[in-house]
């Protein structure tokens, strides 16, 4: 509690330089923004103000103005003192009620069979309560646990659906406490009407009845219970109270309790959608996410950071999304945070790093985890989680479509090394879709969208910068940035030119494959080019910088399309191998194969522009055009592109020198999971390989790429399923 | 604890009555703490420590839960893959003695058939206030086909025994299972071990690691 005097200059300092909620919201946001010290912005109202007034601001009040609230308080206190008289006060005077009822008499009516049932609750909520917060000496107030038991109490008896569950002791401990520390203390209340008697302050009239010590508990239970509103879900347990199927982890789809639910949203959609790296990683060690985001979401991180930087965080979650939706994506922020210790982690290491959490250090507050969630929320895609991880480690994540195509693609071996055997037309179409949707993705890994992106929040802050200064120094300014947006834009305009011209030059070489695929009679040697080919363009999309520049084996092949290279195609030449489609169509023209090839050589200068460029050409090395404008697509064209995932391009090592190496091996020992029970490597086979997991999922660690920490599994990966590009869509494309 | 090296690894949980000490117990065992107003446990905590029986390293992965976590919301990530239980009473608290079987039906619902369970009377530094005899348990494990022991966390009797006990068992019936299996596993192909279920199958059941 404070005196009067320091309650008033805190009272004042909040309608200072606030005209209404949302520009307090924005206050308390910004003020973790800048929390990191760079900036000497204003503080967080809720902290030089008063806090329990933000929070009532934010989550109760109907408007900004004081003299409005003055209802919504005396409603709320009123109902409060209601429900204590009907709830709590039997039991200060347990005797006067049930008159004439033998208290023993075992019928469904009888009140003492609720009095009991009432008296064993609240018995169960102290247990907590005793042990609430023991390192506060404020809790251990005899007084205190009182206020704190009637409420909880009271609550369960409003629901009784979920009636009391563990964890929301503290909540409302952390907000007893807040509104008792605002609550303008009796004594220096009195003392100082005393000297100011006979001036009345009209204005502070509803400062004092907001703050008036004697309705804390009724002021918390209003808070509380705006809380609870989006909060209770969190403690229900849905259906059925929990799965009865025996020891399987995996029924638990079934009747599974809206926490889970909400852990399982948040592991596979939201943090898959930000770093699939990472979230693959907790599904393969089988860190299930509801065995910590329970604790995390139950409490609102109350055991995950110190106390005081705690209310920070509630100041900014409550100003900026009442509905309390945002802690799904503070939870996402957490993890981010600690990805690296994540990723290298096993199973017990990684369990151990989330239920104890690292609250992490100055600069960077808690309450940073905030800024982080709203940036994420808005920002859902892999780009917004790689700006996170880099933010606090300057190391960048794995882009997920790279990364997949290597799995998928180490997975079949490299087609280069296999011969005929290795055309089968599910795999070759498999090359196809991955190709078409590398061509998809390109555009981000090529940078194109964060180029763009930066460029719009460029202009963000351009319209920000508006509102807030008049001044010819920025005017100078916005000029500079005007300038800088003018050179960006062109740049990227250049860089689309050039990827458009390359994805152009990739669609014909796919295209050409397709034909020649097609075709009924294809020889042995023409679907190994057609294969290479295809191969070039894969490994073109995967590498930016890399020059579309095919060139066929050097050996000569025994037949080739000496038509072909003659065609007088159009960029509307046929694709199909309709016989319809005309006479140059491919199959008209494959029969015809039968002189010596006509390879192209590197210095071979191409006249023809891309969009001129045989659709059919075999050997197709039409590529390189170095000097025509839109084929100057080199790897000057990127020189100045600043993804580092750019930079750190590195010639691709062989299959079996990469990390992924083991895949190429088809263990399956490797691939079961979570043993509870497993030797570790050291130790001879026959221990490793008799030992599995036993009952509910459990698995073996053996085998020759077990892993020293049973849980830990790396073959998780499984194929993918094919997200609907097949062939005939990429000939309507064309 | 991550790069430790370990023949076996063993998930155990601690089940029981809210406030019993199963979170002492866990502190005790793995980090020798014991705190008198520890908080009242959200969820779960875990702890690992390591032990050596005979030559074998076994490492001890313990899982502690909220006491009013029973039929609850992560109650099958709570016991997937639960080789041992702990299930814990507190000797001045009859009610978290009658809650017993309450639990070991949850254990039966919810958990592996072959679980080792023993019943761990807690808090036996209370002498003063002990409400369920020692003998009454004795009995009632015997009839279930536990293992019994009663310790304190708080001046740390029998803390270290009762972990020792509990992981030596399911180690034995491990290793048995070992034996028996390991002949024909290494004229199969070494490399592509099953999923087994460590524990004895009904059949060859000689401990009492049966909970029902």
């Amino acid at each position: 509690m404070r005196p009067l005097q320091e309650t008033r200059e805190r009272w004042d300092s909040l309608f200072k330089g606030h005209s209404s909620i949302s520009s307090l919201r924005t206050a308390t946001t910004d003020a973790i923004h800048n929390s990191n010290g760079s900036n000497g912005s204003a503080p967080s109202p809720c902290e030089v103000g008063l806090r329990s007034v933000c929070w009532r601001l934010f989550l109760l009040f109907p408007g900004f103005k004081p003299e409005a609230w003055s209802r919504t308080i005396r409603c709320e206190r009123a109902a409060f003192e209601e429900l204590k008289r009907v709830h709590v006060s039997p039991f200060e005077k347990a005797a006067d009620f049930g008159e004439g009822i033998d208290p023993l008499a075992e019928v469904a009516e009888n009140p003492w069979e609720q009095f009991r049932k009432d008296e064993s609750l609240r018995k169960e909520i102290f247990q907590d309560i005793e042990r609430c917060m023991p390192e506060n000496t404020y809790f251990r107030d005899l007084a205190i646990q009182n206020s704190l038991l009637n409420i909880l109490f009271i609550y369960c008896k409003l629901n009784a659906d979920v009636s009391y569950r563990q964890g929301m002791h503290e909540i409302v401990a952390i907000i007893l406490w807040v509104v008792a520390c605002d609550a303008i203390s009796p004594a220096t209340h009195a003392e100082e009407k005393d000297e100011e008697e006979g001036k009345p302050v009209a204005d502070e009239s509803v400062m004092i009845e907001c703050l008036d010590h004697r309705f804390i508990e009724h002021d918390t239970f209003s808070l509380f219970q705006v809380i609870m509103r989006s909060a209770k879900a969190w403690y229900e347990l849905g259906e059925g109270g929990s799965d009865s199927v025996k020891g399987s982890g995996r029924s638990e789809n079934r009747n599974s309790s809206p926490i889970v639910e909400k852990s399982k949203y948040i592991h596979e959609h939201l943090l898959m959608a930000v770093d699939p790296e990472l979230a693959e990683h907790l599904k393969a060690l089988d860190v299930l996410p509801q065995v910590f985001l329970i604790r995390w979401i139950r409490l609102l991180f109350g055991r995950e950071f110190p106390f005081e930087e705690l209310l920070e965080v509630w100041d900014a979650l409550f100003a900026e999304d009442p509905n309390l939706q945002l802690v799904d994506h503070i939870c996402v922020a957490m993890l981010l945070r600690v990805r690296w210790q994540l990723i290298e982690a096993d199973y017990s290491t990684a369990l151990t790093l989330v239920l104890r959490y690292p609250s992490p250090i100055a600069p960077e507050l808690p309450a940073t985890f905030v800024a982080d969630a709203i940036f994420i929320r808005d920002n859902p895609t892999f780009a917004g989680g790689k700006h996170i991880v880099i933010k606090y480690s300057k190391r960048a994540p794995t882009p997920p479509v790279q990364k997949q195509r290597v799995l998928k693609f180490s997975r079949k071996n490299s087609p280069l090394t296999s011969s005929t055997r290795f055309l089968q037309t599910g795999q070759l179409e498999s090359i196809v879709q991955d190709v078409a949707k590398n061509m998809l993705s390109q555009g981000e890994r090529w940078g194109v969208n964060r180029a763009v992106r930066d460029a719009v929040v460029d202009i963000k802050k351009n319209v920000q910068g508006f509102q807030h200064s008049q001044h010819q120094q920025w005017v100078a300014q916005e000029s500079a940035r005007e300038a800088e947006l003018v050179r960006r834009s062109r740049e990227l305009s250049k860089k689309l030119k050039a990827d458009d011209v390359r994805r152009r030059e990739l669609e014909k070489l796919l295209q050409l494959s397709i034909e020649e695929l097609e075709k009924d009679d294809l020889s042995t040697e023409q679907r190994k080019v057609s294969i290479m080919r295809l191969n070039h363009v894969r490994e073109c999309l995967s590498d930016g910088t890399k020059t579309v520049d095919y060139t066929p084996p050097a050996t000569p092949l025994p037949e080739t399309h000496p038509i072909a290279a003659s065609v007088p195609t159009t960029p509307s030449s046929p694709v199909t191998k309709s016989p319809l489609s005309g006479p140059i169509s491919p199959s008209s023209t494959s029969a015809t194969h039968t002189s010596t090839p006509t390879i192209s050589q590197p210095t071979q200068k191409q006249k023809s522009t891309p969009s001129s460029l045989p659709g059919l050409a075999p050997p197709p090395r039409p590529q390189k055009v170095p000097t025509s404008p839109p084929g100057s697509f080199v790897k000057t064209s990127f020189k100045n592109n600043s993804d580092p995932d750019f930079l750190t391009h590195r010639p691709r090592a062989s299959l079996a020198q990469s990390s992924f190496a083991w895949m190429l091996g088809d263990d399956p020992a490797a691939k079961t999971k979570t043993a509870f029970v497993s030797a570790s490597l050291r130790k001879s086979g026959n221990v490793n390989s008799n030992h599995g997991g036993g009952g509910s999922g459990g698995g073996s660690a053996g085998g020759p790429n077990g892993v020293e920490d049973g849980v830990k599994v790396d073959a998780t990966w499984t194929p993918d399923v094919d997200e609907g590009f097949d062939l005939e869509r990429l000939r309507r494309k064309r | 604890m991550a790069n430790d090296e370990y023949d076996f690894l063993f998930k155990v949980v601690l089940i029981g009555d809210s406030g019993v000490g199963k979170s002492n117990l866990l502190s005790r065992f793995t980090r020798n703490e014991f705190n008198l107003d520890s908080k009242s446990t959200i969820g779960v905590e875990f702890a690992t420590r390591s032990i050596q029986v005979d030559t074998k390293t076994i490492k001890a992965q313990i899982w502690d839960t909220a006491g009013q976590e029973r039929y609850r919301a992560i109650t099958s990530a709570y016991y997937r893959g639960a080789v041992g239980a702990l299930l814990v009473y507190d000797i001045s608290k009859q009610i978290t003695y009658d809650n017993v079987t309450r639990w070991l039906k949850e254990l039966r619902d919810h958990a592996d058939n072959n679980i080792v369970i023993m019943l761990v009377g807690n808090k036996s530094d209370l002498r003063h206030l002990r409400a369920v005899p020692t003998e009454d348990s004795k009995n009632f494990a015997a009839e279930n086909h536990l293992s019994f022991i009663e310790t304190s966390a708080l001046d740390s009797t029998n803390v270290e025994l009762a972990f020792q006990t509990i992981l030596t068992e399911i180690y034995r019936i491990v290793s048995s299972k070992a034996l028996d299996g390991g002949d024909q596993h290494q004229v199969s192909q070494p490399g592509s071990s099953q999923p087994l279920h460590i524990t004895p199958t009904a059949e060859n059941a000689t401990k009492d690691g049966k909970c029902c």
